[in-house]
């Protein structure tokens, strides 16, 4: 591998774990230094909604902020480099703790795989488009219906 | 573009937690004076541990761990920001504890938690100055373990 390429290597997969630490420590304003301004974004293998970068970046705070604590552990990551453009994949493991209605709280396992485009700017890599697939869910709080079975794969 | 010294540095201060995790799963205590500096500020009260320096957590951590079963520490999210030679950086760490029961048995708990981190560039290498824990979730923790601040 040239230098290039292994900048360019770890350079995305900084970006993929920031990506995370943004959501776990709700720095949600470092997400405008990971996506370009019309990435399309696709939650709802997990429950959540998909569209442009400018409304999940609204929907997300609310979206999460109801969860105490969660994180997103990131591994696996898969980046295909071509030029100026990259796809990547990851595997994210994801405890989140629920709050119950009936008071107390229960820790839900969630795993899914983020399918990434990405393009270089000037500033730095930037992701295009990032798409959830589904894979496990345990232990999920019965009145979190809302999310739907993993993805038969 | 990243250098080579930049690359370098970078996976360096990411072996320094997997040779931490290493070190703490396998019982390798000795193995610790390779990650933190003598005098590194450590914190586990996140968790129900002690805070203080080096040599008393290394102490402790030989003391409490061989208590439980089974467990280990996968870290992951490794984020580092390198400035000449110091670095500050995040770490987050999955941890499943094989925890023994009052009653016989035993059970397994899983943590999350996150690692705040200071470095230094020493001759020897990068270690760790500083290491504080942040608490995430925990799951199926036993009864019995009230120390587990939450």
């Amino acid at each position: 591998m040239s230098l290039q390429q292994l900048s360019d290597r770890i350079q995305i997969r900084d970006m993929i774990v920031r990506y995370a630490n943004a959501l776990d420590a709700r720095r949600f304003e470092w997400l405008d230094e990971i996506f370009t301004p019309d990435a399309y974004i696709d939650y709802r293998a997990t429950g959540g909604i998909d569209g442009s970068y400018a409304k999940i970046r609204e929907w997300l705070p609310p979206a999460t902020g109801a969860f105490p604590h969660m994180c997103h552990l990131v591994g696996n990551i898969t980046v295909k480099l071509q030029g100026d453009r990259a796809q990547a994949r990851t595997l994210c493991l994801n405890p989140v703790e629920v709050p119950l209605p009936a008071g107390g709280a229960q820790v839900m396992f969630l795993a899914m795989w983020y399918a990434d485009e990405l393009t270089r700017t000037p500033a730095s890599w930037r992701m295009t488009r990032r798409v959830q697939e589904g894979c496990i869910q345990h232990n999920v709080p019965a009145h979190l219906t809302q999310m739907p079975a993993a993805v038969a794969r | 573009m990243l250098s080579l010294q930049e690359l370098s540095d970078r996976l360096e201060l990411e072996q320094l937690s997997v040779t931490y995790a290493n070190a703490i799963d396998s019982g390798d205590w000795d193995e610790l004076d390779q990650v933190f500096t003598k005098d590194a500020y450590i914190d586990y009260r996140a968790l129900g541990g002690i805070d203080g320096r080096y040599p008393q957590i290394k102490q402790w951590l030989s003391e409490v761990l061989p208590k439980f079963p089974g467990y280990c520490h996968l870290v992951g999210n490794i984020a580092v920001t390198v400035k000449g030679d110091t670095a500050t950086g995040r770490t987050l760490c999955i941890n499943p504890m094989n925890t023994p029961l009052p009653q016989g048995g035993a059970q397994v708990m899983f943590l999350g938690l996150w690692y705040v981190d200071k470095y230094v560039h020493t001759a020897a290498g990068w270690r760790f100055t500083e290491r504080v824990e942040q608490p995430c979730f925990q799951h199926n923790v036993p009864a019995h373990m009230t120390m587990l601040a939450k």
